[in-house]
């Protein structure tokens, strides 16, 4: 509906006319301004949410690398503890001053073996903790930090939907006075032409 | 409302409405007021049609809502139960099956010194039998020293047989404890994860009850704007239609003066 198409003779229509585009163009521009504030509020807000899946992802990939090294320590460990055990079992029944070049290098041998699971499971168990930290503390905090400011910039957006919501109210109570300024024309006319139909 | 009935943009805008006819006998003020009474009329059709439609959609956002935080809650617990499975199997189980190893470690590696042990042992008990019966020490007691010096200095004399015996029992039982250490290591590990998972479940769950909120809090904005549209409509409308009647009565008092004055 167009209010300037429409045929107006009276001068009261005419000012009414202009008086509600006028209101319209605020209107206008004040329901543009809440709806860019509310695009910016649904876009911040889910800017935030999506911080939120990524901080907890982050915290995920951090738990679930640091069990997966921390059961491949312990693995590492029972390794360990078997070589071991077969280490002190050949060990404890050679008797080393007589035992022959091959016993003392498999000796030897089971020996690294024992020793070199041992270090890395520990190195591994060791492990699963900085990574954790790393991988998944500190980038869950890094995206929380992100969420956060997020959520502040929805704050603000919504502060401006309540300014523009305000603007609206404003309108709208010109559009109220703008009736009774039409009313008021009206009648003051109406006056007038009984005014001079009593003259004649 | 006027900015609501006129704004091409306005999203709350009902569709368009048909004008007064030409051969209406109002004036154009009237026809004006009229049209807008109408349109009106159309905006508050639109803007109940909106605020039912927002009620359902907000009654289904409060579940999902409440869903989403009974979720977050399960998962919280879960990753609760698993952490502290986490601890008991990851630290202490798996320190006390250290301890016990490094024990049975000790007593597997110190094989030379145990016969001596055993005869230190063997006489302090002799020694400690005697002394307790002089000091008037009750002579049961005192028997039991001494049969347990007499049974350790036995030991200590097969010193060879009975040592590489305890040794060799020892290195079972550190590698029995070191694996039992190793599998707790694995467990704690295992059931770290499945904390971390759950966890990470639970914050994604209270990202979606945080969606939701915020979605929650937009229809509550559509809702508050189709309530105070719909008032301000009404009361738009109640004005216009007073003026209306105001204009008609200036035109038919001006009419009556009108016919008295002919």
């Amino acid at each position: 509906m167009s209010i300037a198409s429409t045929n107006v003779s009276s001068f009261a229509s005419e000012l009414a006319t202009l008086l509600i585009e006028t209101e319209n163009s605020q209107s206008d521009a004040a329901h543009s301004e809440r709806d860019a504030a509310r695009s910016h509020y649904l876009a911040d807000a889910n800017a935030q949410i999506q911080k939120l899946h990524d901080a907890a992802d982050a915290t995920e990939a951090g738990a679930l690398t640091s069990g997966a090294l921390t059961m491949a320590g312990g693995a590492l460990q029972i390794g360990a503890a078997s070589a071991q055990f077969t280490y002190d079992t050949d060990k404890a029944s050679v008797c080393e001053l007589s035992a022959s070049t091959d016993v003392k290098q498999r000796l030897a041998s089971e020996a690294f073996n024992a020793g070199f699971l041992q270090t890395s499971g520990k190195l591994l168990g060791d492990c699963a903790a900085p990574v954790k930290a790393f991988l998944g503390d500190a980038a869950a905090a890094r995206d929380q930090a992100d969420a956060k400011t997020y959520e502040t910039l929805g704050e603000q957006a919504q502060w401006q939907m309540s300014d523009a919501s305000a603007s609206i109210d404003k309108a709208s109570k010109v559009g109220d006075k703008i009736l009774d300024v039409v009313q008021s024309l009206q009648h003051d006319q109406a006056a007038s032409n009984n005014a001079v139909i009593g003259r004649i | 409302m006027l900015s609501a009935t006129l704004s091409p943009t306005n999203h709350w805008a009902s569709p368009e409405v048909s004008a007064p006819s030409e051969d209406s006998h109002l004036s154009d003020v009237c026809a004006l007021l009229a049209l807008m009474v109408t349109s009106q009329t159309a905006n508050q059709t639109g803007s109940r049609n909106d605020i039912e439609i927002d009620a359902k959609h907000l009654d289904q956002l409060k579940q999902q809502m409440a869903d989403a935080v009974r979720q977050a809650q399960e998962a919280q617990h879960k990753s609760g139960l698993f952490g502290f499975l986490s601890n008991v199997f990851g630290k202490d189980i798996a320190e006390i099956a250290g301890a016990v190893a490094a024990a049975a470690a000790m007593v597997a590696t110190g094989g030379a010194a145990a016969p001596l042990v055993l005869l230190a042992l063997s006489s302090a008990l002799e020694v400690g039998a005697k002394v307790g019966q002089e000091l008037g020490l009750d002579p049961k007691i005192c028997l039991g020293m001494s049969l347990a010096g007499a049974a350790l200095g036995l030991c200590a004399g097969g010193s060879g047989q009975a040592v590489g015996t305890i040794a060799s029992a020892a290195r079972g039982v550190k590698a029995s404890a070191t694996a039992v250490e190793g599998g707790a290591t694995v467990a704690g590990g295992a059931l770290g994860a499945a904390s971390g998972h759950e966890h990470a479940q639970s914050l994604h769950h209270q990202a979606d009850a945080t969606a939701f909120q915020m979605r929650t809090d937009s229809t509550n904005v559509d809702i508050d704007d189709a309530l105070q549209m719909l008032a301000d409509s009404l009361r738009s409308e109640q004005h216009e239609t007073g003026i209306v009647s105001a204009i008609l009565k200036d035109q038919a008092d001006a009419n009556n003066t009108l016919s008295e004055r002919v």
